[in-house]
């Protein structure tokens, strides 16, 4: 009896405790989540390591996620940057094995390799600088600062000035390699990604991810810019309409015909359309070099889409350019002389309608080859009998055999094979396979996790009403509501059923993979942003405009209703509330005057602004769409004191 | 091309073994820092601002000067001082001028020259600005940008992305190669065939009205000069910094020109000399006229030849600045300054220089003219087409040629170098010079004999002294000295282009308005644009008034038959902005409204920005509301005003304080802004040279309430009067406040004073208070009565002074517009040619500046109403009653 009650009794109490815990963990996913708690396990928010703790060092493995690949001018080697490793990497291509490893700085984005092979430039996106690497001493000899997250970036012919991209800059980095030392920065387009050089070596290319900044329906135009190799400056900048995420250039050897990747959105259509599969389309832009004719066709098929094209690279002789799509994990083997054919003979109209046909690609298209996750740069061996693809979210590279379309080796250069939680998490954010046709990823509207810079109209409410502006997913952990109109309490709410159901027009997510989308995006944080000191020290303009956004009263002594107040809604960490207000934004297509407060980190890379993206600029929050002092007290301030407050936003 | 020496005389001989050089590579002089002092001012706002002076070319501020006044207490002592610095500074040049001078004579003159215009491919013949790039020429006209290239001009208009059709400036960034363009409407950048456009809605420029862009060639950074300040512009960062006269020296804030070489900035700004900025310091330095008068020039080579900077370059180490009263050249230790009636120049009126080297060329309305500081080589088209070079050496003329070809007018708005040639804006196109390497030397027969220039004003034949604004003899300045140069002798002049243009075929004739309009149910302005005064009575006051009398007179117009049967229209706009932005709203009136002129208001920061956009876009205005006495004190020939100002109201009340009331110790208590500051210093002014010195000057903001601490202080002088400069409702209330601490001084004020509101905020307290009037409302009038019943009729309310002056101002407006037809120049013209005009408010008299300098009247405060007196005659009586 005693020990039936010895036993009963603390079974009796861990029953009861483990009632109530979980009880209180159902009450506290609901709470926290807005899901049922089958679909979300501890871990999944619990785990989330940032990179700085022990248990994060043990429960997450490095992987080295190799961006882009060059071979050198002999073919016995590659060279690809591993943007999770920071480090370059160095593979034997006789014996299909990585060889060495040399340290760079943060996220290695790009290389070039100089004309004699012994020196390699890597673009450090994360710590604003090239390095120059002694492939010969297999160690970084110097570095050069250049301007915010540099990414592509080219050698001119004779190996004197390298062109570098960067990327939130906005600008080219000009750097004059006998000086060590940048010696001018050029304006390209917004966000510019990748360079290539005409083969003469006199004219660069560089695409822009982004768009042009605009507001209102028009819609996205971007940009390739000229440069003028040996004058150094801008020679022209050619625009290419309805179209976004220009990331990969190349050239044709011939000099006559420029290819570059490109997605088409149909933002500003309801996005019903993607149940009709048209949503995003994927394609190239074609610059003819010699009669200046730029067309768009796509690489896509009526039923069957390739999302994310990312990079291009033709063959030696010009026969063949082949795009990795890194959505939907396969290359596409470009005819180049069938593609010259059907442009030449297209008179403009005809060009017109080549950039939505979905019927023509099988006219240029030689084959689609599978490849591992998240396939980013390619290279082409200078035989041309290979081409090297970095499967970004495999750890591997892959071979591609051009005589035979078809992989023929992959070249593993990860340190483990496991998969985590979070890994999980940005495959699926980076793959284009849970959505309607395979149209779009959650990266097509979020390169590099953060902004496409476009609005979009969602809600099936008709055409043009409460359109709403991309917001970043950078830092959003610990900002919820999410949606513009704070609808979701979470972002499994975010990512889940109803996404599903507005947007991706396919089965919602399964639990534990929508437990690793949200671990990843949780996960996710900003750059350095370049607008802020190292040491935190404030300049005297930023001093002023924090003295601004903190003040309770105005110039001449009235005091401001802390409703009025910048810091009252916009309170650290996140320089949000988390709370809906009316500041005067909405327009007559809203049917909400109420918006979720957004936060401000690094506030200055994700223009346009409001919820519909009506300011393209900062200024323009107060300077237009602020008249009746409805976001904020700024009736008194001189155009120095905006000055000065946008200077301090910018370093948020 | 090689150079050879060409013969000039024998005035040229000592240059005999001219070099091979073209462009005249001359030996650098270093510059030298001239000694600096180190002084503190109190700025508008009342913050304390570091000005650092340069001891050869600045003089002493008002401030000091008041103190200088208050010590000596005679007149002689601020001549003697002036003097002993003036003597400073010829004994500083005369040591420092050791080193050879170069000659521009060593440069072969451009002798060959080809036009382009509308008929060419040029957008407009109107072309304000040029710059070279390389084989390209960009040109900035009135309707959008050109290039010329390849021998052929290409376009670029609004509807390519340029934000206004009205190009004033470019630059071509030297780090960047883009074309950096400055527009009635904002900044762009022209990159590979692209605009990208910044406002001062859209980014941190601090107004739209562009004067002028430069690129710092050794940072990536964006100079704007603008209409309200300059602004740089980090192309690295993106951010925009805005200097005005809030952070700066600068007195003004109208920016009109930037130069950047060597570490310096230098801004040209109007009203306000040069500003230095050295970059790496952050430290800025102010080069001012020294004589601190607007009408004279005291001494040759004193100095920056006036205070409104039209356009500075720095270029070898030697500053130049272009005024449109002469010339100036700093090296770094000595000024020089030149003038049309001493040199080779060929007009006063400078609207632009460039340096190239060490030689200048100048932009005037009369020529082009290029100098080495010394010597001089001037480019005339001549009525009969053909052109004219005209050599002067120092102040002798050494010889006149004529050319085949000449530029293509004489009305030349800008200028720059493209190897051997050069390239003028005009008002009728642009011209190519190239040099001439084949005049070798002047033929003996194209050689007229050296001769001394002469004209009014030099110091040959140094006329008698002129009474500029109908000055009395006792307030002349400097009227014991002999006075080297003298301004507004001459009516201003416009000599550029346009008159020929036929009447345009239109329903309506436009006249614009600009005052300040308050409109309660407009949203409220952006940052940057708001004057501060919106939402208070204060200047607002006076806009509704004005505008219901410049309506009656387009209605009366009208039924008068209009304009050749077509009816007059008002557009209105309003000025309850910050200064700047009043540029912008010009702007609109001249592109967008097609006003033919504009009557404007009263504040005067705000008609200084209009006359200097005016001068640009070529629009008439007539002020009706001003009393600034520096309003006209700039020669430009696009504004006049119809009623009498500061410095008549000083001259009457002066007068009548120190001779009929015989008091002699004067306090004064004024707003402190702008319309302050001008209005202030004719009349402190007037009372040291009267030998009664102001006591004490204390200061207050629009919108004060309390008055405690100024009175307070002037409680503790031994102040027998108060003079009060301000808007009616903070003068009635400092009124009521001086009597309620039982202070019984008599009180004066300027005709603001005169205006219900005063009476309505002092009541009682306004007995006895005397004000200047601009003219009698009480008089026997048979015009002013049918006015005042018209107006009473139309809109139930009394007419105050402003409203019958704008009532008159649009009258002469449609006169104008009546006798010259739809045409801005000619009706500008019509305006110009004014001496008297009779209207409601009397007969006014227009002075060489087409000033109104009727003589105000006086009004008294009795029984809670003005009474209205003639200064001499009742004046007197009304003393002997006391």
């Amino acid at each position: 009896m005693l020990w039936a009650a010895a036993v009963a009794l603390p079974a009796l109490v861990l029953g009861a405790t483990g009632v109530a815990v979980h009880g209180a963990a159902t009450e506290h996913v609901r709470y926290y989540t807005g899901a049922e708690p089958t679909a979300v396990g501890c871990l999944s928010c619990h785990y989330v390591g940032y990179g700085g703790t022990l248990a994060d060092r043990i429960a997450r493995p490095r992987y080295r996620s190799p961006l882009n690949v060059v071979v050198s001018a002999d073919g016995r080697r590659l060279y690809a940057t591993a943007s999770q490793g920071n480090s370059l990497l160095v593979v034997d291509l006789e014996t299909r094995r990585l060889a060495q490893e040399i340290p760079v700085g943060t996220k290695p984005h790009s290389i070039a390799l100089a004309p004699d092979g012994r020196r390699a430039y890597v673009s450090n996106g994360g710590a604003d600088s090239i390095a120059i690497v002694d492939l010969d001493a297999g160690r970084v000899a110097a570095t050069v600062a250049v301007g915010d997250e540099p990414a592509g970036l080219a050698l001119a012919k004779d190996g004197t000035t390298l062109f570098v991209a960067n990327w939130f800059g906005n600008d080219i980095s000009v750097i004059d390699l006998a000086q060590g030392a940048e010696v001018r920065r050029l304006r390209a387009g917004s966000n510019p990604y990748d360079l290539a050089l005409a083969p003469d070596g006199k004219r660069l290319f560089v695409t822009a991810q982004l768009s042009y900044p605009k507001s209102g329906p028009d819609p996205p135009v971007s940009e390739v810019t000229v440069v003028d190799v040996d004058r150094r400056v801008v020679h022209a900048r050619t625009e290419l309409a309805n179209a976004h995420l220009l990331e990969g250039v190349a050239v044709a050897p011939q000099g006559d015909l420029a290819l570059i990747t490109l997605v088409r959105p149909k933002n500003l259509l309801p996005a019903i359309q993607v149940a009709r599969g048209w949503m995003m389309t994927n394609g190239v832009g074609a610059l003819d070099l010699q009669t200046g004719r730029v067309a768009q066709v796509l690489l896509d098929e009526v039923n069957a889409f390739y999302a994310d094209p990312c990079d291009v690279v033709f063959t030696p002789d010009g026969r063949l350019a082949f795009v990795s799509h890194s959505g939907a994990d396969v290359i596409t083997a470009i005819d180049v002389g069938r593609l010259r054919a059907l442009l030449a003979s297209a008179s403009s109209d005809q060009l017109a309608t080549f950039a939505n046909h979905l019927g023509l690609s099988k006219q240029y298209v030689r084959a689609r080859i599978p490849v591992g996750a998240n396939p980013k740069g390619l290279a082409v061996s200078p035989d041309g009998r290979w081409v090297y693809v970095a499967e970004r979210l495999a750890d591997r590279i892959a071979v591609i055999d051009v005589s035979r379309m078809e992989v023929a080796a992959r070249i593993d250069v990860g340190v483990t094979t496991r998969e985590t939680v979070l890994r999980r998490g940005e495959r699926l954010f980076n793959s284009a396979s849970r959505t309607f046709q395979g149209q779009f990823s959650c990266r097509s509207c979020h390169p590099n996790n953060h902004v496409d810079r476009l609005q979009y109209d969602f809600e099936p409410d008709g055409l043009g009403r409460n359109i709403v502006d991309n917001r970043t997913l950078l830092e959003i952990d610990g900002t919820a509501p999410f949606k513009w109109d704070g609808k979701n309490t979470s972002m499994y709410m975010q990512c889940g059923i109803r996404f599903a159901r507005f947007l991706t027009r396919i089965e919602p997510f399964a639990p534990d993979d929508l437990n690793a989308l949200v671990a990843f995006m949780r996960s996710l944080r900003n750059p350095p942003n370049s607008h802020r000191a190292s040491d935190g020290m404030l300049t005297p303009a930023q001093a002023r405009g924090k003295a601004l956004f903190e003040r309770t009263a105005m110039r001449d002594g009235r005091p401001i209703a802390p409703k009025d107040r910048c810091i009252t809604c916009h309170p650290p960490p996140n320089f949000t509330n988390r709370q809906k207000f009316d500041v005067g934004s909405s327009s007559p297509s809203d049917d909400k005057k109420e918006f979720d407060t957004p936060q401000l980190r690094n506030v200055y890379q994700s223009a346009p602004y409001l919820h519909d993206g009506k300011a393209t600029t900062l200024e323009e929050i107060w300077t237009r769409f602020n008249p009746y002092d409805t976001h904020g007290i700024t009736v008194d301030l001189s155009k120095v004191d905006l000055n000065d407050l946008i200077e301090y936003l910018k370093t948020l | 091309m090689q150079w050879k020496h060409r013969r000039m005389g024998t005035a040229n001989r000592q240059n005999a073994r001219a070099p091979d050089i073209r462009w005249a590579p001359i030996p650098r002089l270093e510059p030298k820092k001239a000694p600096t002092v180190r002084t503190r001012r109190r700025g508008e706002d009342g913050r304390l601002l570091d000005t650092h002076q340069n001891g050869l070319g600045t003089r002493p501020r008002e401030g000091s000067i008041a103190l200088l006044s208050l010590r000596s207490r005679r007149l002689c002592g601020e001549h003697f001082f002036r003097l002993g610095i003036y003597s400073l500074v010829l004994f500083s040049a005369a040591v420092a001028s050791g080193a050879p001078e170069p000659d521009v004579f060593t440069m072969p003159p451009v002798a060959r020259w080809t036009t382009f215009s509308l008929k060419d491919g040029l957008p407009s013949d109107k072309v304000l600005t040029l710059r070279v790039d390389g084989d390209r020429v960009w040109a900035g006209t009135e309707a959008g940008l050109a290039a010329y290239e390849g021998g052929r001009w290409r376009t670029w208009g609004v509807k390519d992305g340029l934000p206004h059709p009205v190009v004033l400036s470019l630059d071509v960034c030297p780090r960047t190669g883009d074309l950096w363009v400055g527009t009635m409407g904002g900044l762009a950048r022209f990159s590979g065939g692209k605009f990208e456009t910044f406002t001062q809605l859209s980014s941190g420029l601090s107004n739209d009205f562009v004067n002028d862009v430069e690129c710092d060639p050794d940072e990536d950074q964006i100079w704007a000069a603008t209409a309200m300040g300059a602004s740089r512009l980090n192309l690295r960062t993106g951010e925009w910094t805005i200097f005005t006269e809030q952070n700066t020296p600068m007195a003004e804030p109208w920016t009109y020109s930037a130069s950047i070489e060597g570490g310096k900035v230098y801004i040209g700004a109007w009203g306000a000399g040069v500003l230095e900025f050295e970059k790496q310091a952050g430290r800025w330095r102010e080069y001012r006229d020294p004589d601190k008068e607007m009408e004279i020039d005291l001494l040759p080579d004193d100095g920056p030849v006036h205070d409104v900077t039209a356009g500075v370059d720095f270029k070898d180490g030697v500053l130049w600045q272009a005024s449109y009263f002469g010339l100036a050249r700093y090296d770094g230790r000595t000024w020089r300054t030149y003038f049309a009636e001493d040199s080779g120049l060929a007009s006063n009126f400078v609207q632009f220089v460039r340096a190239h080297g060490r030689i200048a060329w100048c932009a005037t309305d009369k020529g082009l003219s290029t100098t080495d500081g010394s010597n001089w080589a001037t480019y005339r088209r001549r009525e009969d087409g053909k052109g004219e070079i005209t050599f002067t050496r120092g102040k002798e003329r050494a010889a006149t040629i004529v050319t085949e070809t000449a530029m293509a007018d004489n009305f030349v708005l800008g200028v720059d170098f493209q190897g051997d040639a050069v390239w003028v804006a005009t008002e009728k196109g642009v011209s190519r010079g190239e040099l001439d390497a084949t005049m070798a030397g002047v033929p003996a027969n194209d050689t007229i004999a050296a001769q001394p220039r002469g004209g009014a004003g030099s110091r040959a034949t140094t006329p008698p002294r002129f009474a500029y604004a109908a000055t009395p003899e006792e307030f002349l300045p400097y009227r014991h000295l002999d006075i080297y140069h003298q301004f507004f002798t001459t009516p201003p002049e416009f000599l550029g282009a346009g008159r020929d243009k036929p009447d345009p075929p239109v329903d309506e004739v436009r006249i614009g308005f600009i005052g300040p309009l308050e409109d309660e149910d407009k949203p409220i302005l952006p940052p940057g644009f708001r004057s501060g005064v919106r939402g208070d009575p204060k200047v607002a006051l006076f806009g509704r008034p004005m505008l219901r009398a410049a309506q009656l007179a387009v209605e009366d117009a009208n039924r008068a038959g209009g304009y050749r049967g077509k009816p007059f229209r008002l557009v209105p706009r309003t000025d309850l902005v910050q200064w700047g932005q009043t540029s912008n709203e010009l702007a609109q009136f001249a592109y967008a409204d097609g006003v033919w002129a504009l009557l404007s208001a009263v504040e005067s920061n705000h008609q200084h920005v209009l006359a200097r956009a005016a001068l640009k876009a070529e629009v008439p205005i007539v002020n009706a509301g001003s009393s600034d006495p520096t309003l006209l004190e700039h020669a430009i020939p696009w504004i006049v005003r119809v009623r009498n100002d500061d410095r008549q109201n000083a001259y009457v009340l002066l007068d009548h304080i120190f001779r009929v009331r015989r008091l002699s110790h004067v306090a004064v208590l004024r707003v402190n802004d702008r319309d302050g500051r001008v209005g202030i210093a004719e009349f402190m002014q007037g009372a040291r040279r009267l030998n009664h010195p102001i006591v004490i000057e204390q200061r207050f903001k629009n919108g004060d309430t309390d008055f405690a601490e100024q009175l307070d202080n002037i409680g503790r002088t031994n102040a027998d009067a108060l003079f009060l400069l301000g808007n009616p409702t903070e003068l009635g209330l400092i009124v009521k406040a001086v009597r309620a601490r039982g202070m019984s001084l008599p009180i004066f004020a300027f005709d603001r004073c005169v205006h219900p509101a005063f009476l309505e905020a002092a009541g009682p307290a306004a007995e006895g208070v005397v004000a200047t009037a601009s003219f009698d409302p009480d008089r026997d009038d048979p015009a002013w009565r049918a006015f005042r019943e018209r107006y009473r009729a139309r809109f139930g309310a009394e007419p105050d002074a402003f409203s019958a002056h704008a009532y008159d101002g649009t009258n002469l407006i449609i006169a104008a517009i009546r006798e010259a037809g739809l045409n801005r120049a000619r009706i500008r013209d019509a305006l110009f040619a004014k001496k008297t005009f009779d209207g409601v408010t009397g007969t006014i008299v227009f002075d060489s500046t087409v000033n109104d300098v009727r003589k105000p009247t006086l009004a008294e405060v009795k029984n809670g109403r003005f009474h209205f007196f003639r200064p001499d005659g009742s004046a007197s009586e009304l003393a002997r009653t006391r």
